[in-house]
């Protein structure tokens, strides 16, 4: 009954271990077990949809980043810079903190923008000058008619935040669809 | 006799030192009837006391495994970023536009339809129609999970 009663709190133990937030730091498999890491760079992206000739009434995007040496983690979401979008958009609490998000807003507002907008801009740390994949989705758009409109997706990183200097220069922009 | 004997206990090593005990020459065959009469249901019940914690115990290890399975599983889940999904009702129902697919433009066509004072849907469950519905569907279609 002992090896039993080991046997259950062995699995007990490794279901919370394995559930439960990995720690931060140091490889599993390295040599550098305490090694510290590298230091966080924090940026901002901007998220342009393109509407072309008509009007973006409403638009959902899908986001993930990724790095070779570390976790890309979203801090915060912000609105976009025509009055329909400005507030943030609907995003999941759940994606802070992680690499991956579904941002989307709609508006009804009489002025809607056209062409290309910046429709929301993502707060994210990395590891500092780790190279980056962005990778946005356009899941998808709709006019004032609620048509869906065939409508293209970007991203577009920005200076560093501690770099105010060059905070509007675009640097990277993302895959799109 | 000792084919009796095995029915009354099952064999097991008290059967057999009782068995054993009870075997001396000159013992009254009567007097050995009797004594193994009384002894054989209280030998049975001890013997089936093993069998019962056996089973309780296997019983029990296999709800540990399950349970384990089940919590590693779920906070495995959980830890992906996984949510309670809407019931397919809930999706049929904020099908808004029914094109079949449940995204930001269901969203923007109830929202529409609120605005136009068109009747709308109480997807919220606050009992009002109001843009909350809207921004409901919205908030579902960006759960993680949702898509991709």
């Amino acid at each position: 009954m002992r090896a039993w009663t080991l046997a259950i709190l062995l699995l007990a133990a490794l279901a919370l271990g394995g559930s439960g937030p990995q720690p931060t730091g140091f490889k599993l498999s390295g040599y550098d077990l305490h090694a510290e890491a590298p230091p966080t760079e924090f940026f901002a992206l901007d998220v342009y949809v393109d509407a072309g000739d008509d009007e973006l009434a409403a638009w959902q995007v899908e986001y993930s980043g990724a790095s070779m040496v570390g976790n890309v983690k979203l801090v915060g979401v912000e609105g976009g810079e025509s009055p329909a979008f400005s507030p943030a958009p609907h995003y999941d609490p759940a994606a802070l903190a992680g690499g991956r998000v579904i941002i989307a807003a709609y508006s009804t507002d009489a002025d809607l923008p056209r062409g290309e907008t910046r429709v929301a801009r993502l707060h994210l740390a990395a590891p500092q000058d780790a190279e980056i994949t962005h990778t946005v989705n356009l899941i998808a758009a709709g006019n004032r008619a609620g048509d869906r409109l065939a409508a293209r997706v970007r991203v577009a990183r920005l200076q560093s935040q501690n770099d105010p200097g060059h905070a509007d220069a675009p640097r990277e922009q993302g895959q799109e669809p | 006799m000792p084919s009796d004997d095995h029915d009354r206990f099952e064999g097991g090593e008290a059967g057999d030192a009782l068995r054993r005990v009870l075997t001396p020459p000159g013992l009254d065959p009567r007097v050995r009837e009797r004594l193994l009469d009384r002894a054989a249901p209280e030998l049975r019940r001890r013997r089936r006391a093993p069998m019962f914690w056996r089973l309780g115990a296997n019983a029990a290890v296999a709800a540990a495994i399950l349970l384990t399975t089940g919590m590693y599983v779920y906070f495995g889940w959980l830890a992906k970023g996984g949510a309670p999904r809407p019931t397919s009702n809930t999706v049929l129902t904020a099908d808004v536009n029914a094109d079949g697919v449940v995204d930001i433009l269901d969203a923007h066509a109830l929202a529409r339809a609120i605005d136009a004072g068109r009747p709308g849907r109480d997807l919220d469950a606050d009992g009002a129609i109001t843009r909350r519905d809207a921004d409901w569907i919205a908030d579902q279609v960006v759960r993680l999970g949702s898509a991709g």
